[in-house]
């Protein structure tokens, strides 16, 4: 499959109180057709702005944007064919449901019995039907959600851009949504970049993940190659919860690293793509669900358990290690779990497969 | 939606109407226009009469005598009228010198006398009129008073805050009132007056009429008036009493004439000869227009426009012409300040 | 959170608003010509005789007595009316925020709102004089013949009617924003009633009261109509001293230089409000408020001397205001009280040409007017564009100066070449519209801020043009801002009078100088009629207008309830 989104060496730069500010700091990325590309990152990091270079609303100061192989960086943002869903939605509201969405239809001049049709079917496919007459704020903010992305799926846009469009939405609604937007993309096909500070709804929603950090691209890949081998500190941290320990190499052994720690050597896992000397300092990443507690083993890591708190499907423990250095570790929970108390001494056992070194 | 859409043009095409007809309502006007100090009833009378028999529509407005000839000089280089009918015949001389004004001598000058008109026709009167007192009779009866019959006897303080009459700065009634003063006292005298007066003036009215209602209906006792607004008063049945002083008062010369520079001086020259025939003079009384005509041929029947008992004392109305500013201005710093 | 979050918000450029440059030219020339050209022309004429400059015509306003006895009265004048005007202002705020008040009172108080700004600015004048005049209605009553209520006392009375309701709408927005927790904190530490007030809402609504202060200290200054009828020879005031000088003794200079010597303090006023007391409002600052609770701010008595008061000038206005009713359908006022329409009858013969040209200029400049107010408010709210503040001041210019001193820029600048208008309906259009358009900017403003960017650039997004999007989207949305703007517009073309007395010509007289010219020969029934007239034409007209807005854009109720 080619490349429908093109991005070259993006850059923005803002002037905010006499001083520059670089928004966002030569990205390059690409789009294929019926794809959906996640920008995820914290609030800040440019992934709105990037968003809105592609649609035409900012104008890049660097770089080009190019859609199906032509440069679109200078074309009007009403001539691109790019929807766009905004996080607030920007419904006109001072239309009802069906103005809404056939307005992309009016503009382009289709026919009445054209701008009927194909707006009562995007209405039916996402669930809006019966509610044309209705005003804006009339509707909850679910309904609302469906009229923007209705308005956005009925003119066909090559792209379509998504800003945070799940954020209003209250915690239920927001993961049915989730499920919803999938489905409608894959039925219609329709190739899409979606804005995302919820790394869950990323990784639940994009073929692919664009993880953004202070206007660069940290790392781009589909979403379990993200969790499991991040590229960067940044990456481990930002997707799912990870505890970071710091360590030192001390051998290379089998294709993996020895690590000392706490006066412990683990063993661990590390990506090609870094390279380690001996004696070095590094980051160990321990996601929380490859630790285990025992009561037993002797050669495990030591510690105490600081607090325990059950969050329904499994139990969230902190164990302090020494004063000062904690460890999140998640135990599934069935009946069989064994629960730890409060202050109780514990063993510490990490799946050697699942730590990861890292440069600091 | 069609709905919508036609009443969006019907919006449109209104605001379209609304811009364009401005512009229309210029198109095709011919009419004479003109300033006059006489009352709505009084103008009304004379320029339908004029439009009745000569099928030229009037445009006019009705101003104290000191607006009217502010405005003639605020339009001097864009005059906005053709005539100025019944202004005082020395605001007629004060605008000469200003340009204001252009001579002709209507057709029916020559029965006027001279003392009534300018030689160069810069100005033809139409009317003469003499100030006098007018009260309220009631007023008099329960206060014991009598008419009075001097100037002098307007400082009675049993008057003190009941007089009205009008503001020097605006009406020529107040202007006659002062020339009156300075004929029969000597300027100096006549300021001084004036000047006590003040204490017993209730409030001084932009126009010559403005008292006349609030006297004949009791709100001030009394107050220096033109005959015609007092002998108004009495025909509309008010119960004021008229007297003059013995010192004697003038009787102002209403006229009319050209306006310098106009844009319809065939209707304006028209005007003027109609004007100035005994025709027009004869509508006064006809409707109870209380003037008395400057043409001697026209009879009066009303008793009490008959001025041979009274002391008319003569004016220039040169002098009055050149001094009119002058004396507002005393009248202003030395009567208004105390 | 590492970054703060609002960067990418408060960056974000309203793209969609498109820089219409040749529209930017034809307005600063428009503006220029009509705002910045009169009063240049009044600058010059004051302080330049023949070249050179020449300030005698200035000091002869300060050293001729009259005219500074003006002067001092003027400010002695704004002074009281706004100290007496914020005071009764403040009890009717304070009642309407802090009391629960029977459904009569509240009535009362919209009629005593929307009458004063509907009404020709001498309906209480008319009113007065009626009832406390030379024998008047009340006086009569009261058995005291030798009342006399010209000077001082009757304009400040009827100044202080006309005004109060604009400190009172200042001053309930400022003591509702007050978050009604601070004052139940007060009460919950244990102080009384009295002591919350002093300590805690009275402090905390002075910017308010300054606020109203000056917007009233503002409105007497430049009121013309009032003192007009009602200070007499006893009491002048710079406005009507500087009409006198120019219409009774055609003193162009002298009447300019009055007219700059009451710039001067106008605009201080404005410039006091607007750089100074807009910076130091308490309200906006705290965030949430909570709800008002229904703690009565006063105890019973007080309570009761409140409502007392509030029915009592309530009443009052609204007595005046019938009284106009009144005296319209009757003879002579005091002297014969029978029943006639000859009142009538005059205002349709002997006004007609009046109430013609009037509706005319009003419709035009309504339209115009808005035209313009929109225009200017949709540019001053873009951010990016050059000289934006400069843009709003000049557009400002000509309301936040008295009318007086705009009607006397507008007759020196247009009565002469290169532009001569005098006359002509065009430049009482141009006055009305370049005046009275800033209600309409500052709507304008308004909504626009509130509609979000993202709104116009879906309608981008979705394929529409900038223009197609300004018409079918932007302009919409401010549609209720274009009413608002447009009723203002409206009402003040029909009932101004300060500054287009100078205007008026044979061809385009109005209704209100008919009125004047009413007043001044004292007929008083009839100026009530043609007030009474010109109150319904302006009801008919605030009608239609909601009623084609309303056809033409039905989301239009809808948009009114949201906002």
């Amino acid at each position: 499959m080619s490349d429908l989104i093109l991005l070259e060496h993006l850059t923005k730069v803002f002037m905010k109180d006499n001083e520059t500010f670089k928004a966002v700091d030569d990205i390059s990325l690409n789009v294929k057709k019926g794809e959906i590309v996640a920008l995820l990152g914290p609030s800040g990091c440019g992934k709105t702005t990037i968003l809105r270079m592609i649609a035409g609303f900012e104008r890049p100061t660097a770089g080009r944007v190019i859609l199906e192989g032509q440069d679109i960086t200078a074309l009007e943002p009403n001539k691109r064919k790019i929807g766009f869903v905004f996080q607030n939605y920007a419904l006109f509201p001072h239309m009802n449901v069906f103005d809404n969405v056939s307005y992309g239809l009016k503009i382009r001049r289709f026919s009445q019995e054209e701008i009927r049709k194909k707006t009562h079917e995007v209405l039916e496919m996402v669930g809006l039907k019966g509610v044309e007459k209705r005003f804006i704020n009339e509707l909850s903010g679910g309904e609302q959600q469906r009229v923007a992305l209705a308005r956005a799926f009925v003119i066909n846009p090559k792209v379509l851009l998504m800003d945070e469009p799940l954020s209003n939405l209250d915690a239920k609604l927001r993961i049915y949504m989730r499920a919803e937007i999938r489905r409608l993309q894959k039925l219609l096909g329709i190739t899409c970049i979606y804005v995302t500070h919820d790394q869950k709804e990323a990784l639940s929603i994009a073929d692919r993940i664009a993880v953004m950090n202070k206007g660069k691209i940290e790392q781009v890949a589909p979403p379990f190659e993200l969790y499991t081998e991040p590229k960067s500190l940044f990456v481990a941290d930002f997707i799912g919860q990870a505890n970071i320990f710091e360590g030192k190499v001390i051998a290379f052994k089998d294709g993996r690293l020895e690590v000392s720690i706490y006066d412990r050597v683990i063993s661990a896992r590390f990506t090609s793509s870094s390279e380690f000397k001996i004696g070095a300092r590094v980051a160990l990443v321990v996601r929380p669900e490859a630790v285990n507690l025992t009561r037993s083993d002797e050669s495990a890591l030591k510690g105490r358990i600081l607090s325990s708190v059950f969050v329904g499907d499994r139990m969230e423990y902190q164990i302090e290690l020494e004063p000062g250095h904690l460890i999140h570790a998640f135990i599934p929970y069935s009946q069989e779990t064994v629960r730890f108390s409060h202050g109780e001494e514990v063993g510490i056992l990490i799946d050697p497969e699942s730590v990861l070194v890292m440069p600091f | 939606m069609r709905k919508v859409k036609f009443f969006r043009s019907v919006l449109l095409a209104l605001i379209a109407i609304v811009v364009v007809s401005p512009g229309l309502a210029f198109a095709g006007q011919s009419a004479l226009n003109a300033y006059t100090i006489w009352s709505e009833r009084y103008a009304n009378a004379i320029f339908s009469a004029f439009t009745k028999d000569t099928g030229i529509k009037v445009n006019w407005m009705r101003f104290s005598s000191g607006e009217v000839q502010a405005r003639l000089e605020a339009e001097k280089n864009n005059p906005q009228v053709d005539v100025v009918f019944g202004n005082m015949a020395e605001a007629f001389v004060n605008g000469i010198p200003k340009g204001l004004f252009e001579p002709y001598v209507p057709k029916g000058a020559k029965d006027i006398p001279d003392k009534f008109k300018d030689s160069k026709g810069y100005w033809t009167g139409v009317a003469v009129d003499p100030i006098c007192f007018m009260f309220n009779t009631k007023f008099l009866k329960e206060h014991n008073l009598k008419a009075p019959a001097s100037w002098y006897d307007l400082l009675d303080p049993a008057y003190k805050g009941k007089l009205q009459m009008a503001d020097a700065r605006t009406s020529g009634t107040a202007m006659y009132r002062i020339l009156s003063l300075v004929q029969a006292l000597g300027e100096d005298e006549a300021f001084k007056y004036q000047k006590k007066l003040n204490a017993n003036v209730q409030v001084y009215t932009k126009s010559g009429a403005g008292g006349a209602l609030p006297i004949a209906t009791g709100q001030a006792a009394g107050g220096v008036f033109f005959l015609v607004d007092a002998l108004e008063m009495l025909q509309k049945g008010y119960d004021v009493t008229i007297s003059y002083p013995k010192e004697g008062v003038v009787a102002g010369v209403e006229a009319m004439g050209l306006v310098s520079g106009t844009k319809h001086p065939e209707l304006a020259k028209k005007f003027l000869d109609w004007a100035s025939t005994e025709r027009m003079q004869k509508i006064y009384e006809e409707s109870k227009i209380n003037l008395i005509p400057s043409n001697p041929n026209v009879k009066v029947s009303n008793p009490m426009l008959d001025m041979s008992n009274i002391n008319i004392l003569p004016l220039d109305i040169q002098w009055a012409g050149e001094n009119r500013e002058r004396l507002v201005e005393r009248w202003v710093n030395e009567v208004l300040q105390q | 959170m590492k970054f703060s979050n609002n960067e990418e918000h408060s960056l974000k450029k309203a793209v969609v608003r498109p820089t219409a440059l040749p529209l930017l030219v034809v307005l600063w020339a428009l503006l220029g010509l009509f705002v910045l050209y009169p009063l240049g022309k009044l600058i010059y004429v004051v302080f330049v005789t023949d070249g050179t400059l020449d300030l005698s015509s200035i000091t002869k306003v300060f050293t001729n007595w009259y005219s500074r006895k003006a002067l001092f009265d003027s400010l002695v004048l704004a002074t009281s009316v706004a100290a007496i005007g914020t005071s009764v202002g403040f009890v009717f705020a304070f009642g309407t925020t802090r009391m629960t008040l029977p459904k009569v009172i509240k009535w009362f108080i919209r009629a005593v709102i929307v009458l004063p700004f509907v009404s020709p600015p001498f309906t209480s004048s008319i009113a007065l004089t009626l009832v406390l005049g030379p024998n008047g209605l009340l006086l009569r009553f009261l058995g005291v013949p030798d009342f006399n209520i010209y000077g001082f006392l009757g304009t400040c009375l009827a100044e202080v009617l006309t005004y109060f309701p604009i400190a009172f709408m200042t001053l309930s927005a400022v003591l509702d924003g007050i978050d009604p927790n601070l004052e139940d904190a007060a009460m919950s530490m244990g102080s009384t009633r009295w002591n919350t007030f002093k300590t805690v809402t009275l402090p905390l609504s002075l910017p308010g009261v300054g606020n109203a202060f000056l917007l009233l200290f503002g409105c007497s200054l430049a009121d013309f109509a009032t003192p007009l009828v009602m200070a007499g020879h006893t009491f002048p005031v710079l406005t009507t001293q500087a009409y006198l000088q120019i219409t009774g003794m055609y003193d162009l200079k002298g009447g300019a230089a009055i007219s700059f010597v009451l710039l001067v303090p106008a605009l201080m006023v404005y410039l006091l409000q607007h750089y100074w007391l807009e910076r130091r409002s308490y309200v906006t600052i705290t965030g949430k408020s909570g709800a008002r609770s229904s703690l009565e701010g006063a105890n019973a008595i007080v309570k009761v001397f409140i409502l007392g008061f509030i029915s009592v000038v309530s009443m009052f206005i609204i007595f005046l205001y019938s009284i106009i009713f009144v005296g319209s359908l009757i003879k002579v006022w005091g002297v014969d009280n029978s029943l006639t329409l000859e009142n009538y009858a005059y205002v349709f013969t002997v006004g007609r040409e009046a109430i013609k040209d009037t509706v005319l200029i009003a419709l035009v400049s309504t339209v115009l007017g808005t035209i313009l107010g929109v225009t200017i408010g949709y540019l001053v709210s873009r951010k990016d564009l050059a000289f934006r503040k400069t843009l709003e001041f000049t557009s400002f210019l000509n309301y936040v100066l008295p009318g007086t001193v705009v009607g006397i820029a507008y007759i020196i600048a247009f009565n002469s070449r290169p532009l001569v208008l005098t006359g002509t309906m065009t430049i009482i259009v141009a006055l009305c519209a370049f005046r009275y358009d800033v209600p309409a900017i500052r709507a304008t403003v308004a909504s626009l801020h509130q509609i979000d960017p993202s709104i116009e650039e879906a309608s981008l997004s979705l394929g529409a043009s900038r223009l197609a999007t300004f018409l079918k989207v932007t302009l919409p949305l401010i549609i209720p801002a274009v009413t608002s703007g447009m009723r203002y517009l409206f009402v003040v073309s029909m009932t101004a009078v300060s500054a287009v007395i100078f205007l008026v010509s044979i061809q385009w007289s109005l209704l209100t100088v008919r009125i004047l010219e009413c007043i001044t020969e004292l007929l008083f029934a009839q100026a009530a009629a043609f007030s009474v007239v010109l109150l319904l034409i302006v009801f008919a007209a605030l009608g239609l207008i909601d009623l084609l807005f309303k056809i033409a854009y039905p989301s239009y109720l809808r948009q009114l309830r949201r906002s």
